[in-house]
């Protein structure tokens, strides 16, 4: 047998030329790769949340008193997956068997195609499976699959409380979602691209900073669509049971959770990739397989100010949570994609120079924004102060309406 | 080379099978032993009774359908966004008409109450 | 036959074949599903006629807007009715406005002088014409407004149809 030279043969395939054959095992492989990232992730992932939110609260969260879970329980993940694995998986007697069973598969499934358009790094390490021209449409458009799932999983379950969970958790998703658009729009009009090599490329000054106000927007939104605190009444744990996943058990519950923090995780690293730059950071031109890491501890902190929220929040009902959606995020999210448009073209139309200069005038909008909208709730609240005063004191309305 | 789009509905697939893998493990690995009272639908412990019945809320569906329309506006903005930096003032004055008109109903009805969840 | 006819033919098979399924359903619920799946078929061969921003559309916007609004429709009045209750008083008059409809979609379409080949290639970057052909003036400006005024409609009528009295 002829000697083959294995290293510049699998040079060649990841070039682009090659046999057919090795060039696709190598992109089997590294779907296979990327797919595994948020997986990984998440085991890491919920094992620091529940510390951190444990910290948070003035409690210690798991620990390994007595249990062969490591110091400091870093492995009580992986003991919990184990255990739910071995779990009976219970089908409830009237429930309809196939869709019952493909609602926690398609859960899971979602949320780890995501990852098909999520660059962990610059193109010259080439850390993303593909890079599609609308790479943010397709984030919103594999997200839209999310409420079937919930859907799936109530209606089949033939249970009262999980059908009401499904409905409700089904609401808020599609409503969030339109906030989520609006605000993912404005760092697509600014790098003029839906791809996201592309966004992270143009964020010269990333856009967390032009137009805090979008980014604001867009991690509320996005809050409600993983289904974190506040608006967390899908899972509604003292309330509805488990709200569309009561009925299920073992691994199949397992996968509702696992798919919860999967995406929560990849709403992170997208907010990350939008709003704080992806990859970039100091040396990355130089070193560029710095750029997962950057990426990664701004994804990690972004997760971490989730888990504060979580920690700290109580949880708003679903007329509440609607409320806020129709009658301030959507406006919010309306108002400000306009304004940053407007203000964008009126300054390219006076000359102003890209870069800082741009992301100043851009902050000032976002700035005028916010505290027009500071300054209408609190009119609005003295109104209603008002309202409410004269309401209680009728025999001061004559007087003023004389005066 | 392979095509791009190849590779989006490879990766698809690995999704799926992501998806399905931990359901067969967790088949192989649970004990099946179905019984009676595991079989019946969850009542914090109580048994149902009656059909499984919820109340008839038009309201999911009208929030699903403000849903859809503003769906098919941000749609439209998608390719617009695109072109942005090609166009002049006189198309962002055109978008703002566009969402300011769906922003104009969303208003109104905020303001005759029919936003309101029961 | 090269490999994207194969994959056409698949998909279209799936989503017609998916579509007959819808029809032919025992639980409406059931049939909601494999119209997704039929849904699904369509935006698979979006991808084929290179168009990744159209199938992406018909994903977000067919099946997470209006799959999901049937389905919720489906769930709510589903109540309403008895399990299998028989909803079609007279078949033979449904049966024939459905083949004369079906009668004039084929001889519309037979009518219409289709091409055998593609004859438009691809533009790069047709999105951004797109885009920048929705505002034109001299373009589609005038559909591009009306859209809007469409789902204003949508939304006010709809609201007001189901407010609380």
């Amino acid at each position: 047998m002829a000697d083959v030279d294995v290293i510049a043969v699998l040079q060649e395939a990841i070039a682009g030329g090659g046999p057919l054959w090795l060039q696709v095992l190598l992109r089997v492989a590294g779907a296979f790769g990327m797919a595994l990232v948020p997986l990984v992730s998440v085991v890491f992932l919920i094992w620091e949340s529940r510390k951190v939110i444990a910290r948070m609260q003035d409690r210690l969260g798991p620990t390994n008193a007595g249990t062969p879970a490591g110091p400091w329980a870093i492995f009580q993940t992986v003991a919990d997956a184990i255990k739910i694995l071995t779990k009976e998986l219970i089908i409830p007697e009237g429930a309809d068997k196939v869709v019952f069973i493909i609602a926690p598969v398609l859960v899971v499934a979602v949320a780890i195609a995501m990852w098909a358009v999520i660059p962990l790094g610059p193109p010259e390490t080439g850390l993303q499976v593909v890079d599609l021209e609308i790479g943010a449409f397709y984030v919103v458009a594999i997200g839209s699959l999310a409420p079937f799932s919930m859907i799936m999983a109530g209606w089949s379950s033939r249970n009262k409380y999980a059908d009401v969970g499904a409905f409700r958790a089904v609401s808020q998703i599609i409503g969030y979602e339109i906030p989520q658009i609006m605000s993912l729009l404005v760092p697509v009009l600014l790098a003029g691209s839906m791809s996201l090599q592309e966004i992270v490329a143009s964020q010269d000054v990333a856009y967390a900073i032009s137009v805090p106000l979008v980014a604001l927007v867009y991690f509320l939104a996005m809050l409600a669509e993983v289904g974190k605190l506040p608006f967390e009444l899908a899972e509604a744990d003292s309330e509805l049971v488990a709200g569309y996943f009561t009925e299920y058990s073992g691994m199949m519950f397992g996968a509702f959770y696992l798919g919860e923090f999967i995406n929560a995780f990849t709403g992170s690293v997208v907010f990350s990739l939008l709003f704080l730059g992806g990859w970039r950071g100091p040396f990355v031109d130089v070193v560029p397989w710095l750029g997962p890491v950057y990426l990664l501890v701004k994804a990690f902190l972004v997760f971490n100010v989730m888990n504060l929220f979580w920690a700290s929040m109580p949880r708003l009902r679903i007329d509440q949570v609607l409320a806020f959606n129709w009658k301030a995020l959507v406006p919010m999210g309306l108002v400000v994609f306009l304004v940053v448009a407007l203000t964008d073209k009126l300054m390219w139309r006076a000359g102003v120079p890209e870069g800082w200069a741009r992301a100043a005038g851009l902050l000032l909008s976002n700035v005028v924004v916010g505290g027009a909208t500071a300054l209408l709730l609190v009119w609005y609240k003295r109104r209603l102060m008002r309202r409410r005063a004269a309401r209680f004191a009728p025999a001061a309305v004559p007087a003023k309406a004389e005066a | 080379m392979i095509h791009p789009y190849a590779l989006v509905g490879l990766f698809l697939l690995v999704a799926a099978i992501f998806g399905v893998a931990p359901q067969l493990i967790a088949w192989y690995l649970s004990p099946k032993k179905p019984s009676h009272r595991k079989l019946q639908a969850y009542e914090s412990g109580n048994p149902t009774f009656g059909e499984t019945w919820i109340e008839f809320k038009p309201q999911y569906y009208l929030f699903g359908l403000a849903f859809v329309a503003f769906d098919v506006e941000a749609a439209f903005l998608f390719p617009w966004a695109l072109a942005y930096h090609q166009l002049a003032l006189y198309a962002v004055v055109e978008a703002i008409l566009f969402v300011g008109l769906l922003g104009f109903g969303l208003i109104y009805v905020w303001r005759k109450g029919w936003l309101t969840w029961m | 036959m090269s490999l994207s006819v194969v994959l056409f033919l698949v998909f279209a098979v799936l989503a017609i074949g998916a579509a007959i399924r819808v029809v032919f359903c025992h639980r409406i619920f059931h049939g909601a599903m494999w119209l997704i799946v039929s849904f699904f078929g369509v935006a698979a061969i979006y991808m084929l006629l290179e168009s990744p921003f159209l199938a992406g559309i018909q994903l977000f916007i067919y099946i997470g807007g209006v799959a999901v609004l049937t389905v919720i429709a489906i769930m709510v009045t589903k109540r309403v009715m008895a399990p299998n209750q028989r909803t079609l008083n007279d078949p033979v008059s449904a049966g024939i406005v459905a083949l004369a409809l079906f009668g004039v979609m084929v001889w519309m379409i037979l009518s219409l002088p289709l091409p055998m080949a593609p004859t438009a290639p691809v533009i790069e970057g047709g999105l951004e014409l797109l885009g920048a052909a929705l505002v034109d003036p001299q373009g589609f400006l005038l559909p591009f407004e009306v859209v809007s005024v469409m789902m204003l409609v949508v939304l006010v009528a709809s609201l007001y149809l189901g407010r609380e009295r």
